[in-house]
């Protein structure tokens, strides 16, 4: 062991000597601050009863469910929101993206007012805006409820949309959504496929098909029981109700996103060689083919990476839901979970390894998703393959 | 007079209306921002009430702009004591002092500057905010608005720094205990949202103290915000020194520089170089992440907007606090990003710290 090698060694032990002894110091103090102030430690807590209602729950709960039961509703309440703000601002961002490089200097000029003007501003002031301006203004009040219908009830206290109650064929029911889904994606991938061979077929009735299925079978057998809406004097007494925080959240935070996603779109749009698009102007594509069938495929290449970052902030921005009580995961468990129970360290815990795991998960497809379009063969040919 | 007509008809129809989609579009969004532009003029200057008492003031479909005139000093300086407002212009402008080493030419080894600011801004503070000595004691409960946003936001950026610059060059070591380290702490504080960091040391460190021993809120807030921000400096330091070329580190190493040196003189600069511009988004990310502190009780220049707009004689007056709130972090942040600009064109106009592209192969 020469000198370098020990002076390494040492300096590592000292490290985690002085990580060790600083867990022990605060663990001392923990344990020693938690048993003065008689708080329990250990996950025992999520078995007891919860005794708060939550504004929005996407799975039944009531006031009688236990402490986990409530770390579940958060957790899929925040899934919700990121689920539809991803979708949102995906289909935001790409527009603005697009719009910025149109030629008509009247739309790129508006495509960068909007990009400029919304992201100087901070996240939180956006879900304030649309909660405490937009949403609580514009919705009509209770009573003056605006209808579509027996159905559909729009009102200062969100949409509400008939409940479906699963009777007994429900599990064969999804079973049979799942297996058309799978039947129209493989469809699609098949198509593509046969277009490289040079076998041109039409596949979309068949796909239709797919689709008609499921409708057709949710019509005959009734899988799922319609509640509509029943107003009693001051609340739905049945039915879903979306709350409008919901949509602040979304809405907030899918403009926000779309102005980065916009920028993403457009540099990457511009990175694909000149060439590409001349090539393609030649051969006669007219011009939405040219941008769905040559540019934005190769586009997308570098786009996924910066895009998945920004696909990870919204996730992480929705517990900025908690601004407006949207019942996320931060506001129902690491909010009033954690004010009930004083079970600080435990519940803080689980919602930070829960986020991370979020990420994960979603960093992990978004790169699964970037190697599907790498390895695509056949289809992309890099500048370095073109023989000059 | 007739030709220019013409030509300005023509250039309109080749701009604008070449095709018959580009049309239809170019009429919708004349259409939309004429729309959109009438109603905010409308609301915000022709319909606005400017001077006033109340609400009463207030008229259908206008701001009413003498609420933010009568509340100024709140979203100025919160809720700090009437008669020791004077502390927080000292206090700014004290801090501003130090600035002042860094343009001065000839000065050299600035980080000393910055390790120095980062021992005599907090006394500064501690002083003048929140009283010694001579003067009166304000708890830091009181301080809010503009100041609270300011002070977060340049203490945050301080100490995040230095922290962001070691984890960096932790996760490039050679040792596998600092690598792994680092590592853990850069993807662990980017995983997860600040607000459960704010929630970590606003609920949670106070468990872990010993007994007795208390940290003030504001300090615990800092901290945590710092600690945010430097995994985010962490990883954009990292793409600066992935770029850097490996000759740059061997040339280094045959000229016997050790590590700590190599990398203050040779490699930092020329990270630091490249990466301004990065530095500068995420700079203005912070400054925007500062509002979350509202959700844990403190009342930034976004959190005063609502104990304001309470006020029983202001009730309801949440759209102007919030627009007005929202076009000073507007400006500030567009301000920031012209000058991470114009910083960055600076800085690549100065000789090149080593000559890369001179070098003979």
């Amino acid at each position: 062991m020469n000198k370098t090698q020990s002076r390494n060694l040492m300096i590592q032990t000292g490290i985690i000597a002085l990580i060790l002894g600083l867990f022990l110091f605060f663990g001392f103090n923990y344990i020693e601050n938690i048993t003065k102030r008689n708080i329990g430690i250990g996950f025992g807590f999520m078995n007891d009863t919860a005794g708060f209602s939550i504004s929005q729950t996407l799975i039944s709960y009531t006031e009688a469910d236990t402490f986990g039961r409530t770390f579940v509703i958060g957790l899929l309440n925040t899934l919700l929101a990121s689920f539809i703000g991803i979708i949102l601002t995906t289909a935001l961002g790409f527009i603005v993206g697009l719009m910025r490089l149109s030629s008509n200097k009247l739309i790129s000029i508006t495509a960068l007012a909007y990009v400029e003007a919304l992201r100087n501003i901070p996240p939180l002031l956006h879900v304030l805006f649309w909660y405490q301006v937009v949403f609580l203004n514009v919705l009509p009040p209770f009573k003056e409820s605006f209808k579509v219908g027996e159905w559909l009830y729009i009102n200062v206290r969100g949409i509400t949309i008939p409940s479906f109650i699963p009777q007994e064929n429900a599990h064969s029911y999804s079973l049979l959504v799942f297996i058309c889904i799978i039947a129209v994606i493989y469809i699609s991938v098949m198509k593509k496929k046969l277009v490289l061979r040079g076998v041109h077929k039409r596949l979309w009735p068949l796909q239709l098909a797919f689709v008609l299925i499921p409708v057709a079978a949710a019509w005959l057998l009734k899988p799922y029981d319609m509640v509509l809406p029943q107003i009693t004097k001051f609340k739905f007494s049945s039915g879903m109700t979306m709350r409008p925080e919901l949509f602040s959240v979304v809405v907030a935070l899918s403009t926000y996103t779309s102005t980065y996603i916009s920028e993403i779109v457009r540099s990457s749009i511009l990175s694909v060689p000149k060439g590409q698009l001349e090539a393609a102007k030649s051969l006669g594509f007219p011009s939405w083919r040219r941008l769905q069938l040559i540019i934005i495929p190769q586009a997308l290449r570098t786009m996924i990476p910066p895009v998945t970052n920004q696909y990870l902030n919204l996730i992480k921005n929705t517990s900025l839901g908690m601004a407006v009580a949207y019942p996320d995961l931060t506001s129902v468990f690491a909010g009033t979970t954690l004010n009930q129970t004083g079970r600080a360290l435990e519940v803080m815990s689980l919602v930070m390894i829960t986020y991370l795991s979020i990420s994960l998960v979603t960093s992990m497809l978004m790169n699964w998703y970037n190697k599907a379009i790498i390895n695509r063969k056949g289809e992309m040919i890099s500048k370095e393959d073109i023989p000059l | 007079m007739k030709l220019k007509i013409k030509s300005a008809i023509d250039f309109l129809k080749k701009e604008f209306f070449n095709t018959p989609v580009n049309a239809v579009l170019t009429v919708l969004m004349v259409w939309l921002v004429f729309k959109l532009g009438f109603w905010f003029i409308n609301w915000a200057f022709i319909n606005a009430v400017w001077t006033g008492e109340s609400r009463d003031v207030a008229q259908a479909g206008g701001a009413t702009w003498a609420f933010i005139i009568k509340k100024l000093r709140f979203f100025m300086f919160g809720f700090y004591p009437r008669e020791q407002i004077w502390r927080i212009p000292v206090t700014i402008i004290l801090m501003i002092f130090t600035m002042i080493p860094y343009f001065i030419k000839g000065i050299r080894h600035k980080v000393l500057i910055m390790l120095a600011q980062m021992v005599i801004w907090p006394l500064i503070i501690m002083y003048f905010l929140s009283g010694g000595p001579g003067l009166e004691k304000v708890s830091s409960n009181d301080w809010g608005g503009l100041t609270l946003t300011f002070i977060l936001s340049v203490t945050g950026l301080l100490y995040s720094f230095p922290v962001g610059i070691l984890m960096a060059l932790g996760r490039r070591s050679e040792l596998p205990v600092i690598k792994g380290l680092s590592i853990a702490y850069i993807e662990f504080f980017r995983g997860i949202p600040l607000i459960t960091i704010l929630f970590m040391s606003s609920v949670v460190v106070p468990f872990f103290l010993p007994n007795g021993a208390a940290v003030d809120k504001m300090v615990r807030v800092i901290i945590g915000m710092s600690i945010f921000q430097s995994a985010y400096l962490a990883e954009v330091i990292r793409g600066g020194l992935q770029s850097i070329p490996k000759g740059q580190y061997e040339a280094a190493d045959a000229l016997g520089f050790k590590f700590g040196l190599q990398s203050y003189l040779i490699i930092l600069p020329q990270v630091l170089k490249l990466t301004v511009s990065n530095i500068g988004g995420i700079s203005i990310s912070f400054i925007k992440d500062t509002t979350l502190v509202l959700i844990i009780g403190m009342f930034d220049l976004l959190g005063i907007v609502s104990p304001l707009a309470s006020d029983t004689d202001w009730l309801g007056m949440e759209p102007e606090g919030l627009i007005f709130a929202g076009i000073l972090y507007w400006i500030i942040c567009f301000a920031i990003s012209r000058l991470t600009y114009k910083v960055e064109k600076k800085v690549n106009e100065l000789p090149e710290t080593a000559e890369m592209t001179g070098v003979p192969e």
